[in-house]
C-alpha cells in the first residue's frame, strides 16, 4: 500500500523537487489508475471543442435575445458581431497553437508591460473610454477593447514564469514576485474604478503562488484583502450600496437589487425546461445587459434548468480535461502556467455566475465564451489555444 | 506497511476549490430553477402581465343625413409605472405637463400607476412619446367629441369623463351607445411602449330623424330671436306631421357640450320636452276641433264679441282689449278672438274635457326616445272651475311642453291622426344588431278628416288675413296660428310676462312640416306672438326654401 496515496497533483510541493516520479504510481487505495508519463497520448480536441459549443450557445443566446429590439442595428447585428469575434478567436487561437511556448515565455514579461500600460491608457481621457462611471475601456486605432482580457492573459503566463524562475523563498518569494506582480496589474484598475478586475488578478496570482510555492502566504494574504477590500467598499458609498444590493436585493427592488431580482426571477421563469428559445420576457428591458453580463440568466429562462446545467457541464467536462493536462506535468513551470490559464477563465465565469446567482457581489465581469464581447473572446480562445499547445506537447512527451 | 510508520502529509490540491465551486453553483441553480424564492415568484407573475383596462367606447349618434353629431375619438393619457421610473428624467416633461405634476414625479414614488396626463392633444401625446422616457407609458383612452359644437346639445346631452352618459340621448341611450370597460391581459414591455388596450371602434350607433341643415336654421334663427327680444328662454321644434319624426328640436338658451366646465344648470333643460308653459293661442285650433268633434260648436255659428266678458268668477279679455264685433267661428280662429273662444268653451263639460284632453297627450309624458319628459299641468276635472274651463279654450290654465302642442297639432294636420313622436331612427348595439327603429305610430284618430279640413284653411286664413300675417311668405303657403300667453305667477297673470309663440304648418295643401315656435318672456318691448314669433318662422321657412330642403313645387 503506498501510503502516500493522497491525491497526485499535490502541487504545492512542485518547486521542491522531491522525487513525484516515485510516486506517480496506481493509488490502489482508491483503485484508481493514474496514467504514467508517456502514457496513452491524451484527448485534446475537448480543449477547443467545449469552448466552441459554448461559443455557439453564445452566439444563439445573443441572436434570440437582441433580435426582439434592435436597437439601431440590424436585426441579428450583435450575434454577427460575435460570429466575426469568434473566427478571429479562433485564429488567434490555431496561431497560439503554433508557437514555441519558449517563445511565450520569452515575451511574456513584454506582455504584462504591454497589458499594464493599456490599463494605465484606460485612464487617459483621449483613448480611455468612459462607460457608465467606469474607464474600462481603450479605443486604440479604432479597436475598442477592455485591456482587464489582455491583463488576464498576461499575468498568468508572466507570474509563472516568474515564480519558477525565483530562487526566494517563503515570505521573500511570496512579496516578490507574486504580491509586486498583483499589485502593479491592480493598480491601474483600482483608478478605473474595476472592482471585479481587482478580484479577479489578486485571486489569479494566489493561487498560482497556492500552486507553485503553497498555501501559507495567500492564506494570510487573503485575510489581509479581506479587511482591505471591506474597508474600500465601505468607504466607497456606491460600492456599498452594491455589497448590499448583493446581500439583500429586496429592500430596494426597484433600484439597486433590481437586476439581481430580475436575475433570479429569469431563473424561476424557465423552469426546468425553460421557455424556449426567443420567448423569454426577460429581455423585455427586466434583464439589464442580458445578452452580455446577464447572459446566463437569460440562458436559463429560455431554456430552464437543462439549459443552464449543459453550459455547466461544458465547463465542468472542459476544466476536468485540462486538470487532465495538469496531472501529467511534472514541471512546476508548466504546472503553474496550466493552472493559471486555466484560472484566469474559470475564475471570471465563478465571479459572473456568483453574481448573477446572488453568491458574490456584481462585479460586471462577463461570462467566458458566451456573453457577447470582442475582447473577452478573443483573450479567452487565445487561453484555449495556449492551453492545446501545452497539450499536444505533453503528448510528445517533450515537456520543454 | 503501516499507515502510522510514514507520516502522512495531506494536502489540498486547489482545483477541490473549483469542484466545490462547481458544486454550489449546480446546488444554487436547481434551487433558482425549481424552488425558487416566493418573492422571486411573485415578482414573476405581476410583472409581465398587465391588466391593462380596455378603455370604454361609445358608439356614435348620427342625424338622418348621416352627419356624426357625437362620436368618441382615441386621444392619449399618460401614466408612469414607478417601478420603472427614474425621478432624474421628471424635468424632461417641463412644459409638457402640469407643474404639479412634474413636481410629484421628481420623487420617489410608490406603486404601479401614477398619472401624469389625461386625454392630451395628440400633437402633445406625440412630443411626450418622442422623449422615450423609460417607465412613461401611453394609454389610450376614448373622448366624446361633438363635431357640430353646440348643435342639437339639448338633445345629445353630454357624458362624464369615463364615458358615462349624463344627459339627452347619451343617458337615454346609454345602454346602446356605452360599450363598458373590460381588461385585456397584455405583455409589458419594461421599457414600457405598448400598453394599449384600445378597441378600434365601436359599432354601437344611433341614427336620428333630426336634419342638420333644418337644426341649424332653427337654432340660428332662435338665437337671432332670443337675442332681440331678450328673452328668457326659448324652443323650436320642426317635424313630419304625417309621420310624426322629430326633423330638429332647438333650445335656447344654448350650451356647449364639449366646455363643460361653463356649463350652466339652467341651460341644460331642453325645453321642447323639459319646459311646460301656457300655450295660448296657439291652442286655440285644437280646442276648436275638440269643440267641432263633441259638437259644442257649429262650423256656421256668430258669436258677438265684446271687449271683456265675464265668465263666473272671473273675466276673459280679448288681446288688444277692443270689441271684435260679430265673428263666425272661423273668424274667432282667423282674428284670435278669446271673448269668442271662451264662450265655446264654457258649453263643454269638466270631465269630457278633461277626458279628450288626456287622451290627446295633455298632462302626460311624452312617448319620445328622450328619456324622462315632463309631463305639463292638466288641472284635474274638479278643479274646472268658474272661468276655468274657458281659460283652457284660449289655452291658459294648462301647461303643455312645446313637443306635446306640436304633437296634437299633428292629427289636426295630417287628418285626424295622432301621432306618437320619435326621434330615433335606428339603434344598433355594440355588437352591430339593430335593437330599436322609431317608425310612425299614430295612437288614435282624435278628429275627422272634415273637422281638419276646416281647421286647416281656417289656419291658412289666420296667416293670409289674420294675426299671423307676418309670417306669410312667397315661398311657400304656410297655414299657422299665432299665440300671446300670459305667464301667470303664484296664481295670477301677471303684466309684462308672455310667451309669444307660432306655431305652423306647410306646405298648406300638402302638410310637410310642422313648426312650433316658442319665445318665453320677451322683454325688448313687443311681445304678441305675431310680432315676436311669426317674422322668425317666415325666415325658417325661406331659410329651408333656400336650402332646398323642401321643394318649389309647392310654391304657388
Amino acid at each position: 500500500m503506498p501510503s502516500s496515496g493522497s491525491w497526485r497533483a499535490d502541487s504545492w510541493r512542485f518547486g521542491q523537487g522531491s522525487g513525484r516520479a516515485g510516486r506517480a504510481g496506481v493509488t490502489a487505495a482508491r483503485g484508481r489508475r493514474v496514467r504514467y508519463k508517456g502514457a496513452a497520448p491524451l484527448k485534446n480536441w475537448p480543449l477547443w471543442v467545449a469552448p466552441l459549443v459554448l461559443s455557439l450557445c453564445g452566439i444563439l443566446m445573443i441572436a434570440s435575445l437582441t433580435s426582439g429590439s434592435a436597437p439601431g442595428g440590424s436585426l441579428y447585428g450583435a450575434a454577427a458581431k460575435q460570429c466575426r469575434f469568434l473566427g478571429l478567436g479562433l485564429l488567434l487561437m490555431f496561431c497560439c497553437y503554433l508557437t514555441p511556448l519558449s517563445v511565450v515565455r520569452h515575451y511574456s514579461g513584454l506582455l504584462w508591460f504591454a497589458a499594464m500600460l493599456m490599463a494605465a491608457g484606460t485612464l487617459i481621457p483621449g483613448i480611455g473610454v468612459k462607460v457608465g462611471g467606469a474607464r474600462r475601456w481603450l479605443n486604440l486605432l479604432g479597436f475598442q477593447f477592455q485591456p482587464l482580457e489582455i491583463l488576464t492573459l498576461a499575468v498568468p503566463l508572466f507570474l509563472a514564469d516568474r515564480l519558477t524562475a525565483s530562487k526566494r523563498q517563503g515570505f521573500q518569494c511570496f512579496c516578490r514576485p507574486t504580491l509586486s506582480v498583483a499589485f502593479l496589474s491592480a493598480l491601474p484598475l483600482f483608478f478605473q474604478p474595476n472592482m471585479g478586475g481587482i478580484i479577479l488578478v489578486f485571486a489569479l496570482c494566489m493561487s498560482m503562488h497556492v500552486v507553485n510555492r503553497g498555501w501559507k502566504y495567500p492564506l494570510t494574504g487573503a485575510a489581509f484583502l479581506f479587511f482591505t477590500f471591506s474597508l474600500m467598499i465601505y468607504v466607497e458609498r456606491y460600492r456599498w450600496e452594491r455589497f448590499l444590493a448583493f446581500l439583500n436585493p429586496w429592500a430596494a427592488p426597484t433600484g439597486r437589487g433590481f437586476q439581481i431580482i430580475q436575475g433570479l426571477v429569469a431563473f424561476s421563469n424557465g423552469g426546468i425546461f425553460g421557455v424556449g428559445v426567443g420567448k423569454g420576457l426577460q429581455k423585455m428591458d427586466y434583464l439589464p445587459a442580458a445578452h452580455t453580463d446577464y447572459i446566463f440568466p437569460a440562458i436559463g429562462e429560455e431554456f430552464g434548468l437543462i439549459g443552464t446545467l449543459f453550459v455547466l457541464a461544458l465547463y465542468v467536462f472542459w476544466t476536468y480535461k485540462v486538470y487532465h493536462i495538469y496531472q501529467r506535468v511534472t514541471d512546476p513551470y508548466l504546472a503553474t502556467l496550466i493552472w493559471g490559464v486555466a484560472a484566469s477563465v474559470l475564475f471570471p465565469m465563478f465571479l459572473n455566475l456568483g453574481g448573477v446567482m446572488k453568491l458574490t457581489p456584481l462585479t460586471g465581469i462577463p461570462l467566458p465564451f458566451l456573453s457577447a464581447g470582442g475582447s473577452a473572446m478573443v483573450a479567452m480562445w487565445i487561453k484555449v489555444g495556449i492551453l492545446m499547445h501545452l497539450g499536444k506537447e505533453i503528448n510528445k512527451g517533450q515537456a520543454p | 506497511m503501516a499507515p502510522a510508520i510514514t507520516p502522512k502529509r495531506y494536502t489540498i490540491s486547489p482545483w477541490i476549490f473549483f469542484a466545490v465551486l462547481f458544486g454550489i453553483v449546480i446546488w444554487k441553480l436547481v434551487e433558482y430553477h425549481c424552488f425558487p424564492d416566493p418573492l422571486v415568484l411573485s415578482r414573476s407573475r405581476s410583472q409581465y402581465w398587465g391588466r391593462a383596462s380596455v378603455g370604454s367606447s361609445r358608439g356614435v349618434i348620427r342625424d338622418s343625413l348621416g352627419n356624426d353629431l357625437a362620436h368618441s375619438v382615441t386621444t392619449s393619457s399618460f401614466f408612469i409605472d414607478p417601478m420603472h421610473w427614474s425621478p432624474s428624467d421628471a424635468p424632461a416633461l417641463r412644459g409638457l405637463v402640469p407643474d404639479a405634476v412634474v413636481e410629484q414625479i421628481s420623487h420617489v414614488l410608490k406603486g404601479r400607476y401614477v398619472r401624469v396626463a389625461r386625454k392630451v392633444s395628440p400633437d402633445l401625446a406625440q412630443k411626450i412619446l418622442t422623449l422615450k422616457l423609460k417607465g412613461l407609458y401611453e394609454e389610450k383612452e376614448k373622448k366624446r367629441e361633438y363635431p357640430h359644437g353646440a348643435l342639437l346639445s339639448h338633445v345629445l346631452g353630454f357624458c362624464d369623463a369615463d364615458g358615462a352618459g349624463l344627459s339627452g340621448l347619451e343617458l337615454a341611450w346609454d345602454s346602446t351607445l356605452y360599450e363598458p370597460p373590460g381588461y385585456r391581459i397584455l405583455s409589458r414591455h419594461a421599457r414600457g411602449r405598448a400598453l394599449n388596450g384600445q378597441r378600434d371602434g365601436s359599432l354601437a350607433a344611433v341614427t336620428l330623424t333630426i336634419d342638420i341643415r333644418i337644426q341649424y336654421i332653427l337654432e340660428k334663427r332662435l338665437n337671432e330671436a332670443a337675442v332681440q327680444h331678450k328673452a328668457k328662454w326659448g324652443a323650436a321644434l320642426c317635424l313630419d306631421p304625417n309621420t310624426g319624426a322629430l326633423l330638429a328640436m332647438a333650445s335656447w338658451p344654448f350650451f356647449n357640450p364639449s366646455n363643460r366646465d361653463e356649463l350652466d344648470s339652467s341651460s341644460i333643460v331642453n325645453n321642447t320636452v323639459g319646459r311646460a308653459y301656457e300655450p295660448g293661442s296657439t291652442f286655440k285650433p285644437i280646442f276648436m276641433g275638440i269643440a267641432l268633434e263633441s259638437g259644442l260648436v257649429r262650423a256656421n255659428e256668430t258669436f258677438n264679441c265684446p271687449a271683456r266678458l265675464k265668465v263666473a268668477d272671473g273675466f276673459i279679455t280679448e288681446a288688444y282689449k277692443r270689441a271684435m264685433g260679430t265673428l263666425s267661428t272661423a273668424e274667432i280662429l282667423v282674428k284670435s278672438s278669446n271673448v269668442g273662444m271662451a264662450q265655446i268653451g264654457v258649453r263643454s263639460t269638466p270631465l269630457d274635457m278633461y277626458r279628450t284632453l288626456l287622451t290627446w297627450g295633455f298632462g302626460k309624458a311624452s312617448d319620445v326616445e328622450l328619456g324622462k319628459t315632463e309631463k305639463g299641468l292638466l288641472a284635474s276635472p274638479g278643479q274646472w272651475r268658474g272661468v276655468m274651463p274657458a281659460n283652457v279654450s284660449i289655452g291658459q290654465g294648462i301647461a303643455v311642453t312645446p313637443l306635446q302642442l306640436a304633437m296634437g297639432m299633428t292629427a289636426v294636420v295630417n287628418g285626424g291622426k295622432l301621432l306618437s313622436p320619435y326621434l330615433v331612427r335606428e339603434a344598433v348595439d355594440p355588437a352591430g344588431e339593430v335593437v330599436y327603429r322609431g317608425s310612425r305610430h299614430a295612437a288614435r284618430e282624435v278628429l275627422t278628416p272634415a273637422t281638419c279640413r276646416w281647421l286647416r284653411t281656417v289656419m291658412r286664413e289666420s296667416v293670409a288675413v289674420g294675426t299671423g300675417w307676418r309670417a306669410e311668405t312667397p315661398v311657400t303657403r304656410l297655414a299657422g296660428k299665432t299665440g300671446t300667453a300670459q305667464v301667470a305667477e303664484k296664481g295670477k297673470y301677471v303684466e309684462g310676462r308672455y310667451v309669444s309663440s307660432f306655431l305652423g304648418f306647410w306646405p298648406y295643401e300638402n302638410p310637410r312640416y310642422l313648426l312650433l315656435f316658442v319665445l318665453g318672456e320677451p322683454s325688448a318691448g313687443q311681445y304678441y306672438g305675431g310680432e315676436v314669433a311669426a317674422p322668425v318662422v317666415k325666415k325658417i321657412v325661406e331659410d329651408m326654401a333656400e336650402l332646398k330642403i323642401f321643394g318649389s313645387e309647392a310654391i304657388l
